[in-house]
């Protein structure tokens, strides 16, 4: 156990000694801080657009807030930020919106880094001196995957943080205790997807014995999974279903929403809260509003789940999905839209937030288990 | 019990038999070269008794032990040496061996011991600190034989330990290895240059396309052709084009002929060219294997 331990330790810090961990590090701090900038000014705009249209006050620094207004302002809300569902502020917003190029990017990266690996030691010779060596090959090989892995989350890491200091500091970010855990959360996330490309990597590497067939077969690989990621979104996005407008409200309704006082608010009464006086033609309305309510809701749903379920088919949506929920502070998914929701309404846990994506973890260490084996399958039989 | 058994070997790729039912055996603190011409099969059967590639059929015990069933056991006896020896270029010397020594479950104060005598053996002690990028193949050579021997093996797998290398590197590994030879290590040693096999193998094995045609000390191989390979020296100084009878191989060198033959011909060589030009003498090694390579 202390050998394998010892070995883990030394490819990893083998991955980190090399110039391309540096060229990797920066590539991460300079890719999270135009994100960061970018995202800063896109917030800023959304904020002046809120006061434009609801005039509301201006949110403070990087913050989209909910509105609790009554159903048929939710449905609408629903209809325009399905997949907006959740506000995160601060650092974690920076993070959210920095990380979907990192999606891409990562991928690559991992692909990349493992590519090399192996095959360069068969060509090189330093294979018969590693596996000639009282060692199983599978144990020499897992040593370099969980090496690699660990370094490339470590790398991704320190990355991360170098550019969330220093972004933050640019753009005047919040950090609270529970949002660093939450980042750190997401960041060993970030850790295992890269290591699933990692294990893609070092499979072609050992498959293909030439390091130049390595790279080009894992920028092959890269380039699919970014193709996919675009085919799949835009497939998504061009079958995303129009959803129906709200009944528009006669003009009795709307009186009988003047004298109880209820534009204020925005908040429209139930079947079950009129009051004695609400004529028919109000009555039916609110039914009508109801059961539009129920279809859009259904189709909401319908939506939601298609697009969790569209996540297997592409990893960088998965994450997408994952980072969602853990980076977020407030409001959760697109189904709760119709519930009331209290304006400081605190965020879900940590654990509640890591629970909503389960499908998505479970799915991304099933892969790295089925990719980990068939791995160390692949290396106790390999010749040197 | 043999240190090295090797019996009906065999490692076919792509439906063509590179290594062909060898078998052999060293006894102990033998030499043993295997020799051959390029792609005869020697790395392949080395490789096969070192573990790094699996045969097909036949079975090779180290020490007693059979590699299929106690792979890391027979890995641990074994000490290999290869051509164009690789270590991990941004580490020094000095960090490759504890690394390596590492693999082979030394450790503590044993390792750093057996580092530092190793360094000194093999003479790169000066140069412990440098990394191996900055080493010339010949010093990667002597490094290779450091690491070979880190673990104090019975057996030794070298496999063209001098090749890539420059005059002064072969000189310095062959004076390894005769040290070596002088501490009861048992080798076997692959290479195409017979010039180094001869003199410091106890006995020899000849590969051809896989298949092993001759084994045994090389007095012993020269003395078996005796009666079956003719070799004369015709004292003429112009090179002959016709010698008048079946000649397996002709050259001219220095002011006389060369001749091989598969039959005696002294006596119609003397006719033509006078009985005291012509002289019979006993065929070289190289000559004798050579012809057998022809041969078979």
């Amino acid at each position: 156990m202390t050998r394998f331990i010892r070995l883990v330790g030394f490819f990893a810090k083998k991955q980190l000694s090399g110039g391309t961990a540096l060229l990797f590090v920066a590539l991460i701090v300079l890719l999270v801080l135009v994100g960061m900038l970018t995202g800063a000014r896109m917030l800023k705009d959304i904020s002046r657009g809120l006061v434009q249209d609801l005039g509301t006050p201006a949110p403070s620094g990087p913050v989209v807030s909910v509105d609790v207004g009554s159903v048929h302002r939710q449905v609408w809300d629903a209809t325009n930020a399905t997949y907006w569902g959740t506000y995160p502020v601060g650092i974690l917003a920076a993070l959210r919106l920095t990380s979907r190029w990192l999606f891409i990017v990562l991928p690559f990266v991992g692909l990349l880094l493992a590519s090399r690996g192996i095959s360069q030691e068969l060509e090189s010779g330093l294979a018969q001196s590693l596996y000639v060596s009282p060692v199983r090959p599978s144990t020499l090989g897992m040593a370099r995957m969980l090496g690699d892995s660990l370094s490339t989350s470590l790398l991704i890491g320190v990355g991360l943080a170098v550019a969330l200091a220093s972004g933050g500091w640019l753009v005047r970010l919040s950090v609270t205790t529970e949002q660093l855990v939450r980042s750190v959360g997401f960041i060993a996330i970030l850790g295992v997807y890269t290591s699933v490309f990692i294990l893609i990597g070092n499979l072609l590497s050992a498959t293909l014995r030439s390091s130049v067939r390595s790279i080009w077969a894992c920028v092959a690989v890269g380039l699919l999974v970014f193709a996919g990621h675009l085919i799949g979104e835009n497939a998504f996005i061009a079958t995303h279903p129009s959803y129906p407008t709200v009944p528009f409200p006669p003009r009795e309704v709307n009186e009988f929403l003047y004298v109880h006082d209820m534009w204020s608010t925005g908040v429209v009464p139930t079947v079950e809260e009129l009051t004695a006086d609400a004529t028919p033609v109000v009555y039916r309305y609110l039914l009508e509003l109801e059961a539009h309510a129920q279809t859009v809701f259904d189709m909401v749903e319908a939506d939601y789940w298609r697009e969790r379920w569209y996540g297997f088919a592409s990893p960088v949506h998965a994450i997408w999905e994952i980072a969602g929920q853990l980076l977020q502070d407030r409001h959760v998914d697109a189904t709760e839209i119709f519930a009331p929701i209290p304006p400081l309404d605190p965020p879900p846990s940590i654990g509640t937030s890591l629970r909503r994506v389960w499908p998505e973890l479970l799915g991304m260490f099933v892969v790295w288990l089925a990719l980990f084996g068939l791995n160390v399958r692949v290396l106790s039989r390999m010749e040197a | 019990m043999l240190p090295i058994e090797v019996e009906n070997l065999t490692k076919v790729y792509d439906g063509r038999a590179v290594v062909d039912r060898v078998t052999f055996s060293v006894p102990q603190r033998h030499v043993f070269g295997l020799l051959g011409p390029n792609g005869a099969g020697k790395t392949t059967t080395i490789k096969m008794l070192a573990g790094l590639i699996r045969p097909q059929a036949g079975t090779t015990r180290i020490l007693g032990m059979d590699l299929t069933h106690r792979p890391l056991a027979v890995k641990a006896a074994i000490g290999h040496v290869y051509a164009n020896m690789a270590f991990y270029p941004q580490m020094s010397g000095l960090d490759n061996l504890t690394f390596f020594g590492r693999l082979y479950r030394i450790g503590g104060k044993r390792l750093r011991r057996r580092v530092c005598e190793m360094l000194r053996f093999v003479r790169l002690w000066d140069e412990r600190k440098k990394r191996v990028g900055k080493y010339s193949q010949g010093m990667k050579q002597r490094l290779g034989i450091a690491r070979a021997l880190l673990h104090e093996p019975s057996v030794l797998l070298l496999d063209e330990p001098t090749s890539g290398i420059d005059v002064q590197g072969i000189n310095t590994v062959r004076d390894l290895i005769y040290h070596l030879r002088s501490q009861d290590k048992t080798i076997l040693i692959a290479s195409h240059q017979l010039g180094e096999i001869e003199l410091i193998s106890d006995s020899i094995g000849l590969l051809k396309g896989g298949r092993l045609i001759t084994v045994g000390a090389p007095q012993e191989i020269k003395e078996s052709l005796r009666g079956v390979l003719h070799k004369y020296v015709v004292h003429v100084s112009q090179p002959i084009e016709d010698f008048g009878v079946e000649v397996v191989q002709r050259r001219f060198v220095k002011d006389s002929n060369i001749v091989l033959a598969s039959a005696p011909i002294e006596s119609e060589l003397a006719e033509r060219f006078g009985a005291d030009l012509v002289e019979a003498v006993d065929p070289t090694l190289e000559e004798a294997f050579l012809w057998m390579l022809g041969n078979n």
